[in-house]
């Protein structure tokens, strides 16, 4: 399962211009190539943007729709949970053409913000799970002491709720930040004439074959192993 | 609508409630009541799971938005605020504690929040912290205290406030019985130290007697009974009061013609009043050994099914020649003879000290 990764990770080092083996001495030269392609900044950049802003909102706003849905009862809860995971049960290749759909419908040119509106979709189910299990072993009779010690609802929730599940939340953002780097389905829809790392990739794909494409699949791979890692080291040593 | 049960008292109140109810869809958990607190009392609201105690509680604290009526804390209404903005503080069920937050800072928060000054904070936590016998402990963490200890971090956070009135739900009822004493013996020396009006509620009986100036008995959402612990022990007003506070022989009958008839008396006695179906509470400690020297308005026959030994007192099952049994205790003194099981004899009580409800 993991050796088509190896590969690459192994061919990006690689001076076999072909990536077959022998993959031939050890190299950065692809990596240089690849900087040298102005693509790659363009397209770096935007998958900076877009995984930040997703990181960043999906958090806020997955945070703020557990805290609601905590306060509903456990079968309307589940009921809503289950409603909005629905764009990760979908196959991506719907899900896309339905946002395409709805963006074109409305008359919303597309570029980055449709991206990271169309991430937001499907990152969202995954941050409300984890933030909602959180809160559910959080004794909220604590809030009510910080209310009833002059708190209001807003004072009370950055000073008693968030510092309790503030891991909880760094790792929610992170997974939602790989798993954002990573899309390239929906974004290659939805994102116009523009490009991401994956699009790039694919991009690169269909023109030449040269090692830079491995190089530039490996960053994209390290920053991807990079955030779950630090996501679920974070989230374990919670309990 | 039904008109509001008036059980409010002249004096100083400190809060005032008025056609004050609250439901839950059809479920009326507090039935429109107009009650006052007095500046200074140490109330207890005493009754079953389930009767609205806790509906009540969260009502003064600004927790729970009454369905009806008005509340008032020191002449201001506080109907429409939230609990940040009432001078109330609520010791919670299961004590609320901040995870995250040392002792210290757990019994400063308030003091913080209402941006007290570093040394005056310091001071008043420190006092808190040692009239609850937790100096030492400042710097643990909530997780690594007692259940006592975290019960005395509650009570401290929320006494450091200085709240007009301090609202205590069942916080001693997760403590064992010893604690559980140890608490209530300081919660009443802190009361009369620091002065105050409290509000309590518990379940049980012992505590609300031991505790309270005044107790509100409650069931299915009313507040069926108030006054002294001694009032309402010696004067319940109906048969659920009766059983709820203390314990109590009730013996069911008619009254006609001035005279009670019950099956399970053997004997006739005068009653004035209407004729209808009554129930006569008597308390097993009013209950005696018959001594032959005396008269006694009720006396009967009967015999010593179980004697059990409490120390101070002994409890005993009398059963009577046609098969009821009743309930007596006897205080102890040195010249007491104590009858034994199976023993044939005769009790008796006088009428002066026995409750005649008229039925409900
Ligand atoms: N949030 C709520 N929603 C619906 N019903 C409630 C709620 N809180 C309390 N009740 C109902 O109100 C009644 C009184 O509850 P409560 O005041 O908690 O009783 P107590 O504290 O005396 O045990 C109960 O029948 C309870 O089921
Ligand atoms: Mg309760």
């Amino acid at each position: 399962m993991l050796s088509p990764l190896v590969l690459v990770v192994f061919f990006s080092f690689g001076s076999n211009q072909n990536a077959t083996f022998p993959v031939g001495a050890l190299t950065l030269d692809w990596y240089r190539v690849l900087f040298k392609n102005p693509e790659f900044w363009v397209g770096l950049k935007n998958s900076l943007v877009i995984t930040v802003s997703v990181g960043v909102l999906s958090t806020v706003i997955g945070t703020c729709a557990a805290m609601g849905i905590t306060k509903l009862k456990s079968t309307k809860a589940n009921t809503v949970i289950s409603a909005l995971s629905l764009p990760i049960m979908m196959p991506p290749l719907v899900l896309a053409l339905a946002l395409v759909s709805i963006y074109s419908g409305l008359g919303i040119r597309m570029g980055v913000h449709t991206v990271i509106m169309s991430h937001l979709v499907f990152t969202q189910p995954f941050v409300i799970v984890i933030v909602n299990a959180q809160l559910a072993n959080f004794n909220f009779a604590s809030v009510d002491s910080a209310r009833d010690l002059g708190a209001s609802p807003m004072r009370s929730f950055f000073d008693i709720v968030l510092p309790n599940i503030r891991p909880t939340i760094i790792g929610a953002a992170l997974i939602a930040m790989a798993i954002s780097l990573d899309d390239f389905i929906i974004t290659f829809f939805t994102i116009g004439n523009g490009m991401t790392l994956p699009t790039l990739i694919w991009g690169m794909m269909r023109t030449s074959l040269d090692p830079s494409i491995n190089a530039l699949g490996t960053l994209v791979l390290f920053a991807t192993i990079g955030f779950s890692a630090i996501a679920l080291r974070i989230t374990k040593y919670q309990s | 609508m039904r008109e509001a049960k008036t059980s409010a008292t002249t004096g100083k109140a400190i809060v005032r409630m008025r056609g004050l109810s609250k439901s839950f869809g059809d479920n009326v958990a507090f039935h429109p009541h107009d009650l006052d607190i007095q500046e200074g009392e140490f109330l207890a609201l005493l009754g079953p799971s389930g009767c609205g105690k806790t509906t009540l509680l969260k009502m003064i604290g600004g927790f729970l938005a009454p369905t009806t009526g008005t509340i008032e804390i020191s002449g201001e209404d506080v109907t429409r605020y939230g609990p940040e903005k009432r001078r109330t503080n609520l010791v919670f069920q299961g004590y609320g504690l901040f995870p995250h937050m040392t002792v210290r800072q757990n019994v400063a928060y308030g003091l913080k929040l209402a941006q007290t000054p570093k040394k005056q904070m310091d001071e008043k936590t420190d006092r808190m912290l040692s009239l609850v016998h937790l100096d030492g402990y400042e710097n643990r963490m909530p997780q690594a205290l007692s259940g006592g200890q975290a019960q005395r971090v509650a009570l401290a956070r929320a006494l450091v406030m200085e709240p007009t009135v301090l609202l205590m739900d069942e916080c001693l009822s997760a403590l064992d019985l010893q604690l559980r004493k140890e608490m209530q013996d300081e919660l009443r020396t802190i009361h009369a130290a620091l002065g105050g009006t409290y509000v309590f509620v518990t379940h049980d009986q012992n505590e609300a007697m031991s505790l309270a100036t005044r107790i509100a008995v409650m069931k299915d959402g009313n507040i069926v009974q108030q006054g002294s612990a001694k009032d309402i022990y010696e004067n319940p007003a109906s048969r659920f009061v009766a059983g709820f506070v203390g314990e109590a022989n009730m013996i069911k009958g008619r009254r006609a013609g001035g005279q009670i008839h019950a099956p399970d008396l053997q004997c006739a006695v005068t009653s004035d009043g209407v004729d209808c179906d009554i129930t006569i509470v008597i308390r097993p400690d009013v209950i005696e050994f018959a001594n032959p020297e005396l008269q006694y308005d009720f006396a009967m026959l009967g015999t010593v099914q179980s004697k059990t030994y409490f120390g101070s007192h002994l409890s005993y099952d009398v059963d009577l020649d046609h098969g009821r049994t009743i309930k007596l205790t006897q205080t102890l003194s040195p010249a007491d003879s104590t009858p034994e099981v199976g023993q044939q004899l005769r009790i008796g009580w006088n009428a002066d000290r026995c409750k005649i409800l008229e039925a409900e």
